[in-house]
């Protein structure tokens, strides 16, 4: 995954969280809690920290 | 219903969350408008009263766009969704609760959970104060209980009417009721005892039902039109 990807994915996943807080209705609820939800934790966990990661190992910090 | 401040205070997380996310996206924008080799280029960015090299700037950009500030956003609106879907209102956000919400502001009901809406006997968040087991256990199906619900509405896997899974624990009717001079008066309660803790016998059995029947939640009966037309609870 690279930036481009993370990035977008984040914005997907704020724009559903945005919608969720001012519908609150079942159907943005759904959104948030089954799509945005688990693609932010996609985008952080396979992109940033595994960056993040990668770049403690380099550093020969873990 | 909530007081003042607690709705202020609800609107305010529910602010804090919505910038979040906007800062968020455009910092995220920002970060996905920019090709790889910028990220990782040696020249100097002017940010504020400190020079950064580009790859320091973007990796702070990135920790702040793509990490604190979506988990902020993310933390308080889960706030809001673990919260919020306590109302009342949240319950009735669904069109198959109509027939619950409609008789509970009917003020000609005679049902049980009319007369507990009606007189406020309840305060506040009244279908989940009945419907939720006590305990962390309680808290914890019931949250299971609403993404089951969650998904079987917007998936439109439900039949109508809807009814409980699981019957009704009597202990969420004790847990108000139970100890108090007038259901210690009824010796009716005293004998029952056992049946009741074990909920061999519902409190409806006696008290009369909560909602309208099943037969008047089911499409066709006289009663459904009335009961599914749209309903409005503040909370």
């Amino acid at each position: 995954m690279n930036h481009h990807l993370a990035a977008i994915g984040v914005i997907a996943s704020m724009i559903l969280m945005i919608v969720y807080l001012v519908d609150r209705g079942p159907y943005s609820t759904f959104a948030f809690t089954f799509v945005a939800l688990p693609v932010l934790a996609v985008c952080i966990g396979f992109y940033y920290l595994r960056e993040v990661l990668r770049e403690l190992r380099d550093r020969d910090v873990l | 219903m909530p007081t003042l401040a607690e709705v202020e205070f609800s609107v305010l997380l529910r602010g804090f969350a919505a910038a979040a996310g906007v800062v968020a996206i455009v910092v995220c924008a920002w970060i996905a408008l920019t090709s790889r080799e910028t990220l990782r280029s040696t020249r100097v960015i002017r940010a504020g009263y400190i020079d950064l090299p580009a790859v320091s700037f973007y990796k702070l950009l990135g920790l702040f766009g793509m990490f604190l500030l979506p988990l902020v956003a993310v933390t308080l609106a889960s706030h809001e969704l673990f919260v919020g879907t306590k109302e009342t209102s949240a319950c009735m956000q669904c069109h198959v609760m109509n027939p619950y919400g409609n008789d509970m502001i009917d003020p000609k009901s005679d049902l049980l959970a009319a007369k507990h809406f009606r007189n406020r006997w309840i305060h506040e968040k009244q279908c989940y104060q009945c419907h939720v087991d006590y305990g962390f256990g309680g808290t914890l199906m019931a949250k299971m209980d609403g993404l089951r619900h969650l998904l079987k509405y917007t998936s439109r896997t439900y039949v109508e009417p809807i009814g409980l899974v699981h019957p009704f624990n009597n202990s969420n009717c004790l847990h108000c009721h139970a100890g108090t001079p007038k259901y210690d008066a009824e010796a009716m309660h005293e004998m029952m005892a056992d049946v009741i803790l074990s909920n061999e016998s519902a409190c409806t059995s006696c008290h009369g039902n909560s909602h309208p029947t099943r037969e008047q939640r089911s499409p066709g009966h006289a009663d459904y039109d009335r009961l599914i037309r749209p309903v409005e609870i503040a909370k």
